[in-house]
């Protein structure tokens, strides 16, 4: 047989023909500020795919804004891979036609512009992925020809320091780096030496200073001013109903401020159950300023962060017992890792939701909004193929099939009626309106129902892993559905039979008392306090700050 | 920061409210249309007093403030409120908008004179609220589901009798209010379509000019610059849902952080503290603050 003819490293000749029309702008591997229009005029081509750095926290905000002045007529038709759609630039690339097409996981911030965008056919939908599909996906077929990232720090050579917000910095520029893709960064500083090198310059090929920093923002701050009683309620009923009644051991909570209550009754509730070095010890999460007193009275082995968060550096400086913290001294986040962990290697997820169908399937997706979602459809599934011998892993098995394995424990804690005084439960979920209007392969359900083992509400916990029938599942879901429509299809008799079953328990089945659901059992009651928790290490936005 | 000139709609005026317009915009709207404006009580129950009154109003005031250097990134009006916030894009001139309207307002009121109107339901979700419309709808007595001003709040556009059966429906349906407008026309439902039809000629003839920022649109809640995208929105706006939901939604993800909301009244600033809290947006309301403390406020916190 005749093997045809062919060049091997044409993309490598075409990186090379492409960086040579800008050697004149370049001094070593810098530019200047003031060059980045022309920089990417000549260095993104139409049609590239093209990765655009920014999650929910830290935002590639100069290179997203200067991507938004290129000249269509030079650069068009690109193909966006951007984690999260955040800032408004992110979509008037499309309204100025420089790019066409969009592989998206989250769109909190953006989403009714996004809906509005797909339904008009200004932006073709290539996905909306999990993080990990995103991540896993610019290595097979969505590899990309150029990167924009952002990092805190370059020294002369072009290494990085990216810091406590890694985040998946390092997972983007490998994708290019080492297929002949360009990789171009923005820097809030230049120094002559790095705290630590987290990416090698021999990954960079283009550093340009940034006019300003990075846009970065404090996403999982929670006030404790704002945990009502309600939720500090359904905490407690977690605590005694899951998390002692499993053992869970390693964990990630969701940003809400029904977890962030649990966080603050473990050293108080908590401890008076005995429950200390018993539960809740290996953590992946972003720092959350709630967990602090729960670090400060040793509940907390070991936490690893997906990303940073704005005030923590300090504290998490002083604590590298607990953290990833580098030989520098600052921590290393990694968000790649992070939901690798989440997803594969922790005994439980906890989060909350905008919408639960009647079936247990749950999504934040709601009218009109294609916000897409964070890490919760990751870490809130259980990976089939998954052995694992922890007992909360093994508490949850079908001790009746000889090739029984146990399951990821994923819970929903929701209050009955949500945000809009409107029931959290209902027979449709919002996102199959939503799929329909986008043309979406998949109606955009965060969790599905398969996967949740257990919901908590105000009104109890249904244990949903042990219901044996789809009817059995939802009749536990209507028996804590409180007096929302399907709550009030639930009748004593079946709560009852529930009750007995163990399926469904009340906060009296657990021997929690409602009014023992106060304030003053919050380890911090406020901002000031977790500060004094921290021993003044934790520094708050301002935003978050009751005193000046 | 991104600063959204926002311009309220029927339903919002008062008696008197014509007293700080300065007389030379009545002359003018005099000598455009041949209308003399009368701050009267009984003429406030006509579309077109109240159509013309409230154009004048906002935009004397748009002139105030114009020659403060204040400008927007975006303007938004709701429903007549449009037709200010085009001028304030600079897509049609003050003349223009004044010939527009009060064409579109004695068309309207040709097409039903009496018998018809606005409610507004508060505290139930568009499905509901759309739930309630097919339940009571009668077709002697037609009653459509119109603008979405807030996720839980909604009005609807029909006939009166029929109106308020529907409204006194959504209160057994725990709605926290549901009552009718000062709105004497069923605007925003296909009741008016033959009037969209009848402006077409007219709005036609209109000469649009290139817009200094972005305009929300009505129809679809979607943000143009392309004129006549513009255009047609003005004219369809009479028979459509006003998406104000929509278009508050987009302009938050602009980065919207401070609203000027133009006389008279304070319907849009309440309905931004409703759906984003008090805290994320500074609202300044120039009908509440005047003109001049609202310049020191916007330069304050520009």
């Amino acid at each position: 047989m005749e093997k045809p003819q062919r060049n091997w490293d044409t993309k490598r000749v075409q990186k090379a023909q492409r960086l040579a029309k800008i050697s004149n702008l370049m001094t070593g591997k810098y530019v200047e500020t003031n060059q980045i229009i022309t920089v990417l005029e000549a260095l993104i081509a139409p049609g590239d795919k093209v990765v655009l750095e920014g999650d929910n926290q830290k935002q590639a905000s100069f290179l997203s804004q200067s991507l938004n002045l290129v000249n269509p007529k030079k650069v068009n038709h690109l193909h966006m891979i951007m984690s999260s759609i955040s800032r408004p630039e992110h979509l008037d690339i499309f309204e100025r036609k420089i790019a066409s097409k969009i592989d998206f996981s989250y769109a909190g911030a953006q989403s009714v512009r996004v809906s509005q965008m797909i339904e008009d056919g200004k932006m073709k939908l290539g996905d909306i992925h999990t993080y990990l599909e995103l991540y896993g996906r610019l290595f097979i077929d969505l590899i990309p020809n150029v990167v924009l990232v952002a990092a805190d720090k370059a020294d002369k050579a072009g290494n990085l320091y990216t810091g406590f917000n890694t985040e998946e910095t390092p997972t983007i520029v490998e994708a290019a780096a080492f297929k002949d893709g360009i990789v171009i960064v923005q820097v809030n500083e230049v120094v002559d030496e790095l705290p630590r090198i987290d990416i090698p310059a021999g990954w960079v090929d283009v550093v340009v200073p940034a006019d300003k920093p990075y846009e970065l923002e404090a996403l999982f701050t929670r006030d404790p001013q704002n945990i009502t009683e309600l939720q500090i309620l359904m905490a407690m009923m977690a605590i005694k109903g899951i998390y002692a009644e499993h053992g869970v051991q390693s964990l990630n909570h969701g940003i809400g401020f029904n977890t962030a209550a649990i966080e603050l009754l473990l050293p108080t509730y908590g401890a008076s159950l005995g429950l200390k070095g018993k539960i809740a010890r290996n953590w992946v999460l972003n720092p959350h300023p709630t967990i602090i007193p729960a670090i400060e009275s040793g509940w907390v082995e070991s936490i690893h962060s997906f990303g940073g968060e704005v005030g923590m550096e300090k504290y998490i400086a002083a604590r590298p017992d607990i953290f990833f913290v580098g030989q520098d001294g600052t921590m290393r986040s990694n968000r790649v890792l992070g939901q690798i962990a989440g997803q594969y290697a922790v005994d439980m997820f906890i989060g909350s939701t905008l919408q639960l169908d009647y079936d247990g399937n749950s999504s934040t997706v709601t009218r009109g909004r294609l916000s897409g979602f964070g890490g919760a459809p990751n870490m809130g599934h259980n990976p089939g193929g998954r052995r694992h011998s922890t007992p909360a892993w093994q508490s949850l098995r079908d001790q009746d099939n000889a090739l029984g394995k146990g399951q990821k424990l994923v819970v929903q804690m929701v209050e009955t009626y949500g945000a809009n005084k409107k029931p959290i439960f209902v027979e449709n979920l919002d996102a199959l309106a939503v799929q329909k209007q986008a043309g979406l392969a998949n109606a955009p359900v965060m969790i599905y129902s398969e996967d949740t083992t257990h919901i908590v509400t105000e009104e109890g916990i249904a244990y949903l892993y042990k219901a044996t029938s789809k009817a059995q599942r939802q009749a536990a879901i209507a028996a804590i559905g409180g007096v929302t429509p399907l709550g009030m299809t639930s009748t004593k008799e079946s709560l009852d039979q529930l009750r007995h079953a163990g399926i469904v328990k009340l906060p009296e089945d657990l021997g929690i008392k409602r009014s023992d659901a106060k304030r003053s059992l919050l380890a911090a009651q406020t901002i000031d306090d977790l500060v004094e928790w921290s021993d003044g290490l934790y520094e708050p936005p301002m935003k978050f700050r009751t005193w000046s | 920061m991104s600063t959204a000139f926002l311009f309220p709609g029927q339903g919002s005026q008062e008696v008197g409210m014509l007293r700080a317009v300065p007389t030379q915009y009545i002359e003018r709207i005099k000598k455009i249309t041949g209308y003399q404006l009368e701050d009267l009580p009984e003429n406030y129950e006509d579309t077109v007093f109240i159509q013309l009154a409230l154009l004048v109003k906002g935009l004397s005031a748009l002139a105030a403030v114009q020659r403060n250097e204040i400008r927007p990134d975006l303007v938004a009006g709701h429903s007549l409120g449009a037709f200010c916030a085009a001028v304030a894009c600079k897509a049609i001139t003050f003349d223009d908008a004044v010939r527009i309207v009060y064409q579109r307002a004695v068309l309207m009121k040709a097409a039903y004179p009496t018998g018809y109107a606005m409610g507004v339901i508060v505290g139930l979700t568009r499905t509901e609220v759309a739930q309630v419309v097919q339940d009571t709808f009668d077709e002697m007595h037609p009653v459509y589901l119109s603008n979405e001003n807030c996720p839980l709040q909604h009005t609807i556009s029909g006939e009166i009798t029929g109106l308020q059966k529907t409204l006194a429906a959504a209160k057994l349906r725990q709605a926290r209010t549901a009552k009718l407008l000062k709105v004497p026309v069923p605007s925003h439902c296909r009741l008016m379509q033959a009037t969209v039809a009848a402006l077409t000629p007219f709005i036609n003839q209109i000469t649009f000019h290139p817009t200094i920022c972005p305009y929300l649109k009505n129809t679809d809640g979607r943000m143009t610059q392309d004129t006549e995208v513009i255009r047609q929105d003005l004219l369809e706006n009479i028979a459509q849902p006003v998406q104000w939901n929509q278009m508050m939604d987009v302009a938050k993800e602009m980065g919207m952080n401070l609203t000027l909301e133009f006389p008279p009244g304070n319907t849009l600033t309440k309905l931004i503290h409703a759906k984003f809290g008090e805290r994320s947006i500074r609202t300044i309301n120039i009908d509440q603050h005047g003109v001049d403390d609202a310049t020191f406020l916007y330069q304050k916190w520009r």
